[in-house]
């Protein structure tokens, strides 16, 4: 898992510990996360050097991986008039060049035992064309892009690529967002309601079950949008 | 000073070995450093992709070097290292070497052409 420091991704990689599973989770700084079952390193998603160490232990240690969860994502919310150049490098680096680099080294992995599932993170902002997030919609886009490409690609190995799109849930991803903003947005769900991580571990467990094996190349955005 | 890595007996030859019983497009694959890798006589594509990816494993397995053989650096290149086993034999003993490994990539030991890391 990537981004599992804080917020959803530390949710989740909590979730599955509670399940049994042993995790292996990366963010940029180190982790409080405290258990038998999980392994932390500290790394840029985005950068080859600092990954490549991750499924080298997992090879080593595990002989492989059996799920990939892409969590690890920046956002900024800014009218594209006023957005530097320097935050479309930086959402960029980690949402799309992060998520691509996972993916091609766990499916290395996956692809010698002919299965695996990976599931990225997209947004419902994407399908609502949100106003002010040009940079991390257009970001989100390039993964949803990258999860149904990579499905037909990693298909012959027996990998699934999926992807989930959650509404604004209370994490530090949009702390910075004005409440009528995240009001408007909930506003445009069919169910109007802030998400919660438990809505989008649902949808992961759900492509990550064994009977999942036929789903792929999907995208599930929460709240009733579409 | 690292031992120096065969290139073809440690790493492709075996890896040839193991792409026929693997890869149903693998059957014309001869282990002589002509032997081209895609085309008429070659693998298809995800044959190659397959092939690659057992390489990379392959290298990691002897020499804890986690590769990436399709980088910016092998895409660029006028002759693709993934032309022959020749080519490719050459290009791995170029990474190696970056890697601090030195290589040999012949196929027989009284030719055997040697890449130092230097």
């Amino acid at each position: 898992m990537t981004g599992t420091r804080t917020g959803l991704g530390r949710f989740i990689a909590e979730h599955y510990l509670a399940q049994g599973h042993f995790v292996v989770g990366c963010s940029r700084g180190d982790s409080d996360l405290r258990s038998d079952r999980y392994r932390h390193f500290t790394a840029d998603v985005a950068n080859e050097r600092s990954v490549k160490p991750i499924f080298t232990y997992l090879r080593d240690e595990h002989g492989g991986v059996d799920h990939l969860i892409n969590t690890a994502g920046i956002s900024s919310m800014n009218h594209a008039l006023l957005t530097p150049l320097s935050t479309l490098d930086a959402i960029f680096n980690t949402n799309v060049k992060g998520t691509f680099l996972f993916c091609r080294e766990a499916a290395r992995l996956m692809q010698k035992r002919q299965s695996g599932r990976i599931v990225n993170l997209t947004t419902v902002a994407l399908a609502l064309a949100l106003e002010g997030e040009a940079i991390y919609c257009a970001s989100k886009a390039a993964v949803l892009s990258l999860t149904q490409v990579l499905a037909r690609e990693l298909a012959p190995f027996g990998i699934t690529v999926n992807s989930v799109g959650p509404t604004p849930i209370q994490t530090d991803l949009i702390r910075g967002v004005p409440k009528e903003k995240i009001e408007a947005l909930v506003a445009r769900q069919a169910i109007r309601r802030l998400g919660e991580p438990g809505d989008v571990v649902n949808v992961i467990d759900f492509f990550l079950r064994p009977e999942s094996s036929f789903v792929t190349a999907q995208n599930i955005y929460l709240g009733g949008v579409t | 000073m690292p031992p120096v890595v065969d290139v073809f007996g440690e790493i492709l030859f075996p890896v040839v070995d193991q792409a026929k019983q693997t890869i149903a497009t693998a059957a014309g694959l001869e282990k002589t450093a002509e032997c081209p890798l895609f085309g008429d006589s070659g693998l298809d594509s995800l044959g190659l992709v397959r092939f690659i990816v057992m390489t990379e494993d392959r290298i990691e397995d002897l020499t804890r070097v986690r590769l990436t053989l399709a980088s910016d650096r092998a895409m660029s290149r006028r002759t693709s290292p993934f032309k022959n086993l020749q080519t490719l034999a050459d290009f791995i003993a170029e990474c190696l070497a970056d890697e601090g490994f030195a290589s040999a990539t012949a196929t027989t030991a009284n030719s055997v052409r040697e890449n130092s890391a230097g």
